[in-house]
This record gives structure tokens, sequence and C-alpha cells, in this order.
């Protein structure tokens, strides 16, 4: 696609532990437009915050991005080839760890993390910090980095934005160090910014006004947004598409219209009907049995069987890879039931479910003893 | 359940306040303007002030609130885990504010409490079974095997496998520990449970098992619970009466359909209007309540909710004209969060009163401000602003309680002075 901003492919995380390798992302694909919110949902441990991490390579050792492609505009973040041995290494045109700090971290690719007070340094004050990373990213002098900072609080809705910026982080409320944060994104007019569930910890109140501030400034600017989150309402609210993550991999990839009122994975539609709305009185939750496996040992076959309440044999035996279901444009689903994986899902048997009344595993190692 | 029947719990007028001066001298001051020159005042945060509201047997009230509004503080209170500043916390007709501690002790049988964080309110050294049995053992309940028996029992009874008995907590994912915390706190047969955002650490499919489970077991043992959560979801889901809170008082009590549907008072409609909606047709341009909460040592005088109040009523003794409040109001939050850049006087009055001042002596007041604004003397514009018009609002003068009229007939607070007829 023409206006394509940032492409992932096949993009392979995995940590090595004393107990095996975690493949925490395995294989996944997506790509963001110009101008656009795609979202990445899923429930603890499905590998989104590990999969944003990887898109600015800041996975953390044991973690190692193992295989795949990141390409950000027509520059390659991720990029691997086999060397002579049949061993992937890192391309020639692989940006170096220097050009990633220079050029594209915070210049071009903006983060926006859960938890501010992470991203903060909490002896320094909120206008030092934001100055500083103005005068280093924007090579700006002193005083008018401090102008543009003021201008960048103000931007984010920060009352009396000269008075606060003397403030300590400690002095500012959890939604107003959310803006700060908003505001250092934003403060070198990036193309893209990855947020990592950045209102989860906020208040309802306070989550609308950042949603309602974050599409506003989208308007203004043109910014891209990969939104992680596990809230199907954030979602509905600001994405245009979005991806759904299951241990690992995508289960189904969808504008979000399609994804909320034609939804073809069972995981997503089990997911929406877990959930309580609150614009109706819901009677009866359906839950998803279990829990989420551990990526370190996924289910064969497709991974979500164990879970899944139209799981038949042949799930326990292909793991279904995304392929364009229900004929609409962009609709991507893994699920054997449809007819587009030529799977013979309508004659396998449903498979007994064996956990009986006690649907959940524990979750150490060890299993049951009996 | 009929309204006649004597309440479960009944609090009345329960107020709590901590002291926040801080240090060994933190609460005094020095005052050299005669009389005794040292004196104690210490600043004091009121976390709960002035609630009243009843449980009724058998019911879910919900209690929802943001951060800081101290609907915790208010659950822990109403089972005197914390001392009640002051009023009376009656549980089946006896005041539990000022029982013995003996007494105190016993009540606890029938009233328990599930927290937020599953993990932290288990012991990491203690098996399973042994955590459910403690409070049996505090209260002198069955033989060492009898307590065994019952906490095999109530780990089925939660959803858990009672061959789990010699499991630690760690062992357990979230949503099975929450179920053990279930399981202790029914192990001494309760009638009333205190449940403070029991879900909220929970992933979406965890969370509605767990909800399921609890509703089961209301059912199963006829408990009355106190939902504390800050999700309008889950309340919705799970309760059958709602009392919001804001800084430390309940602004609307009633019904769960009659909040939901036809929510009174402007914090919840601004509550429930600023809620994601899981479908992205519905979702839209939202009214979003706009600041933050003010500080609870010196919260707002009348109505509390006043300072950021989209329907604050215009004070008396001024002629206002057709949305020329709504502007001053605009005006006047801009002026407090110094929203803009003052360059001219022009511009500022463009922007805010597009169609021209206000007439009257509400023009004059708002032409000074304007002066003032320009002049950088952002404070003085402030405060004279808030002293004409805010603090002359029938909401900064008088506390607003009344009984509003509902289509069932059904007993529904909302402290407001908008429904001060009704």
């Amino acid at each position: 696609m023409s206006d394509e901003l940032l492409s992932v492919e096949n993009l392979k995380v995995q940590f090595e532990t004393v107990e095996g390798v975690v493949r925490a992302v395995d294989g996944i694909s997506f790509d963001v437009r110009e101008g656009e919110t795609v979202g990445l949902v899923g429930e603890s441990g499905a590998g989104k915050s590990v999969a944003l991490s990887s898109v600015l390579r800041l996975v953390d050792s044991p973690g190692r991005i193992v295989a795949g492609e990141v390409t950000f505009r027509d520059e390659t973040i991720v990029g691997f080839e086999d060397d002579s041995s049949g061993n992937p290494v890192p391309r020639e045109e692989m940006l170096t760890d220097r050009e990633m700090r220079e050029r594209i971290r915070g210049r071009e690719i903006a983060t926006i993390f859960q938890d501010p007070m992470e991203s903060l340094n909490p002896v320094f004050t909120v206008g030092e910090q934001l100055q500083e990373f103005i005068e280093i990213n924007r090579d700006l002098p002193p005083k008018d980095a401090r102008d543009l900072a003021i201008d960048t609080l103000r931007e984010v809705d920060i009352p009396q934005p000269e008075d606060r910026f003397d403030d300590y982080t400690h002095e500012f409320s959890g939604g107003m160090r959310q803006r700060v944060l908003i505001a250092m994104a934003l403060a070198c007019d990036p193309s893209l910014i990855l947020a990592d569930e950045p209102t989860t910890a906020l208040d309802v109140t306070v989550e609308g006004q950042l949603l309602n501030l974050i599409s506003e400034l989208q308007d203004d600017y043109g910014t891209s947004f990969v939104w992680v989150t596990h809230d199907l309402a954030v979602v509905a609210e600001i994405c245009q598409r979005v991806n759904v993550m299951y241990l690992g991999e995508i289960v189904e990839q969808a504008p979000v219209d399609d994804l909320f009122h034609d939804t073809q994975h069972p995981y997503t539609e089990a997911l929406l009907d877990s959930v309580p709305r609150p614009d109706r009185t819901t009677e009866e939750l359906t839950p998803i049995k279990g829990v989420m496996p551990e990526a370190i040992n996924p289910p064969p076959g497709c991974r979500f069987h164990t879970r899944c309440p139209e799981a038949r044999e042949a799930c326990r035996a292909t793991n279904p890879s995304l392929k364009e279901v229900g004929g609409k444009q962009g609709h991507r689903a893994a699920c054997l039931i449809h007819d587009a994986f030529a799977a013979d899902y309508e004659d396998s048997d449903p498979i007994q479910q064996d956990e009986g009344s006690f649907g959940e595993q524990l979750r150490s190692a060890g299993g049951v003893d009996e | 359940m009929s309204d006649a029947a004597d309440p479960l719990v009944r609090v009345e007028g329960v107020k709590k306040y901590f002291d926040a001066s801080g240090g060994l001298f933190g609460g005094f001051q020095v005052d050299l303007d005669g009389g005794f020159p040292v004196q104690y005042a210490p600043r004091e945060v009121k976390a709960v002030d002035d609630v009243s509201f009843e449980i009724r047997k058998g019911e879910t009230l919900g209690l929802v609130g943001e951060s800081g509004c101290g609907k915790s503080t208010l659950g822990r209170t109403v089972l005197r885990l914390l001392q009640p500043t002051e009023g009376n916390i009656y549980f089946k007709g006896q005041n539990v504010a000022d029982l013995g501690k003996e007494e105190l002790r016993r009540t606890r049988q029938e009233q328990q409490i599930i927290f937020q964080d599953p993990g932290s309110s288990l012991n990491p050294r203690m098996k399973v079974g042994p955590i459910i049995e403690e409070p049996m053992k505090a209260h002198g309940l069955h033989d060492p095997a009898g307590r065994e028996e019952r906490a095999r029992e109530l780990l089925e009874t939660v959803g858990l496998d009672p061959r789990h008995y010699n499991r630690y907590p760690h062992q357990f994912s979230g949503g099975q520990q929450q179920r053990i915390n279930l399981a202790r706190a029914l192990s001494v047969d309760p009638e009333f449970i205190v449940c403070d955002e029991p879900t909220s650490a929970l992933d979406a499919s965890i969370q509605a098992q767990v909800l399921n489970t609890m509703r089961e077991l209301q059912e199963e043992f006829d408990l009355t619970y106190l939902f504390i959560s800050h999700d309008l979801s889950v309340i919705r889901h799970i309760c059958d009466r709602v009392a919001v809170m804001y800084l430390g008082q309940i602004v609307e009590l009633g019904e769960k359909e009659e909040i939901f549907e036809h929510p009174k008072h402007p914090y919840t409609r601004s509550l429930l209007s600023s809620i994601p909606v899981p479908d992205p047709r519905l979702s839209g341009d939202r009214e979003v309540l706009q600041g933050d909460v003010p500080d609870p040592a010196d919260p707002p005088s009348g109505c509390r909710f006043r300072t950021r109040c989209p329907e604050l009523i215009a004070p008396e003794g001024y002629a206002f004209g057709d949305g020329e409040w709504e502007a001053v109001r605009a005006f006047m939050r801009a002026v407090a969060r110094r929203e803009f850049d003052p360059d001219d006087r022009s511009a500022v009055e463009e922007s805010y009163f597009g169609g021209g001042l206000p007439g009257g002596e509400a023009g004059e007041v708002v032409d000074e401000a304007v002066g003032m604004v320009v002049e950088d003397r952002w404070e003085a514009a402030e405060s004279l602003l808030s002293e004409s018009f805010a603090e002359n609002s029938v909401c900064a003068r008088e506390f607003p309680d009344y009984e509003a009229e509902t289509a069932s007939g059904r007993q529904h607070t909302v402290a407001c002075h908008l429904y001060s007829d009704g």
C-alpha cells in the first residue's frame, strides 16, 4: 500500500529462560498507515507489549528478536538474512543501534507507557525533563526549548503551564503525568506513536479526557498510533483497524466495525461476550473457560482450542495462519471453522471437554497431583 | 425483599477524617495576633464526610466513584476496620461504631471483606487449606477435622479442586487466588461481605468467571454485598442498587436501572457519558468531565461537585441573557486554568464572548476581569470572577440533599440543587 508507514512481517521474539524457550511473539504481521490508529488487543500474557517494544528494538535480555522484518518508511528496523551456515544474522541495511537512538526513537517513533512514573524522573522537575528532551531531539537552544515545552504542556491541557513547569512529578496527578508523557511524545512531531495501555491505570473521566485529547491531536498533527490495550471499549473508541492477539499470535485482523459486528474468530467472540457493558444490563456473562496457557509450552494445533467452544479434533492437528474470510477486504482470521481453510472441520468430531468440573488448571508446571 | 423490612446495615452520618498535617509539630500553627500564640489546627483530609445509606438483606449495593473519592475508606469504616470520626453504623440493629473490642471481634464472624489484589491478601508461606481454616479457628468453629472438611467443601463451592488443599497461593492464577479469598471469607458463614474492587486486577475473561461465581454464591448462601468498584460496567452487571460517590459524599443513590437509564445528578451523567462503550457504532463525541478532583482537605463549599459541574446554577442578582451564563462559566474556567495567552483584549473577548460581553452588572465584572488578564494579573482576575459569580451560586452556598421522583416510585436520593423542587 502506498501510504504504509510501518510494516511488521512474521516477527518472532523469544525469551530464553531456565525452563525453556518462551515464544512470546510467534510470527505476527501487521501494518500501520499514515494517520491511522491500529489496535493490538488481548489478555495479559498475549505478547502485545513485547510486540510493541520490538518495533523499537527495545526487547530486553533474555528476550531476542529471532526472525521477521520491521520496516518503517524505507528504513529497515529489523531484517535478517541467512549466513553461510544457514543461521539468521542481521542484514546490512538494518539500522545500527546508534541510528536507532539518534534518528528513530523519540524523533520518528515515540512511545507512551502505562505507568508514567516509570518514564519520568522524580528528582527533576517536569519542565526540565521535557525541555531536555526537546533540546536533545530538536537541537534547540535552552530558551526556545523552554518556550516550546510550555506550549506543548498547554497543548495537552495542563492548567497553568508556566507555573506547573517547575513542579516535580509527585505534584502531578496520574492523569496529569500521563499528559506530560503525551506532551513529550508529541514534542518532536513524530510520525508514529506506540502507546502501551496509556489509559489503563486512570479513572474513567480522566481516560475519557485523554482519549478525546489524543483524537484531537491526531486530527491536528496526522500522527499514527499503535495502541496496545486489553480494553475492547477503548479499541471501539479510537482504533480504525484492530489486531486481536492470543498467546503470541494474531488470531483476527479487521477494520474496527467488522471486528465488533462481523466477528470471525471464536476468541474475539468470546472476549466480547465476557465483558459487562456500561450501556445495557447483561443478565449473564459468558466467561471463557480456563486460563491462557503458558507461552513456554503452547498447546499443539490452534492455540485457542483448549478453551474454544467451537473446538473440534481438526483444531488439535493444524495451527491455522491468518486468511481472508467473510468476503471482506482486510478482514482476516485464523480459524479452521471458515471454508477458506479447506480443513475438514465439518466432519471432525467436537473435542470432548475433559477438564471435568474444575476448568482451571494450576499454573505451576507440576500440574495436578492425583 | 420489601422496603419496610429492617435493613441489614444502616449507616448514619458517618464521617472519617484523617490527620494529614504530618511531622511532630505539623498540626501546630503560630498565630501572633493576640491570644495564645501557638494553635493546634491539624490539616484534616475529609475522606468520608457525612454519609448515610442502608443495605437491605440479600441485595448488592454498588459503591462507585473515581479514585480518591473515599469509597474504600467508607467500605472499611462500615466494617469498623477504620474507626469512624463521627456517626453510627448499625449492623442488624446493633451499633458497630461503639462496640467494645471483644464484641466487635465477634461481629467479624458475620462480616467479611475481599480486597482488590488477590495475591497480597494471601500469606505466601501458608497452604491454601489452612488459609481458609484461619477465620474458623479465630472464631472457634469446628474441631480440626471438621475445619479441614469444610475447607475442602468450600474449595469446591468456589470452583477450585478440593485436592489443591495442600497447595501454596503462588501456584494459583489471579482469578483462582480471588476464589481462595472468597472461600476464606465464606468459611465463617457470614451474612455481609464488603467487596473492594474484587475483579479489578483480573483479565476480562477471568473477571467474568469470578463475577458469575460471586452471584451464584450470593444465591446459595443468601449473602449481602457492598460492592466497591470504579468500573461502571461491572457495577451495572452485579448490583441491585448503586450509590455514586464524589469527594467523600454520596451524590446519588438509587435503583440500578434508574441510575444507568435516568441518571439525575450532573456528576453521574458525566461519569456515564465518559465511559467508552465496546461498540464502534455507539462511540462518538462524548461529553467528558473537565478538570481534576479537588483536594479533599479543603473541599469546595456547598455542593462539592460545583467546581467541575457543567450545570452550575447561575448566581442570583444578575440578569443573564441566553447563553451568557455559559460563556461566563467557560471564561471563568479558562482563567482559572490559565488556558490562553492573552495578546489583546478584543481577541480574548472574541473567543469567549463572540456575541459581545453580557449586559448589566455581570458585564462590568467580566469587563474588569478581561482587563486584568490582559495586564497579566491572572490571580486578581480569577478571584474577582470567583467572588462575583461562582461563590454566589446557590451551589456554593448550600449543601444539596433531595429525594427525587422516579418512574418506579422507589427511593432515589440526589444531592443537587437542580432537583430542589423535586
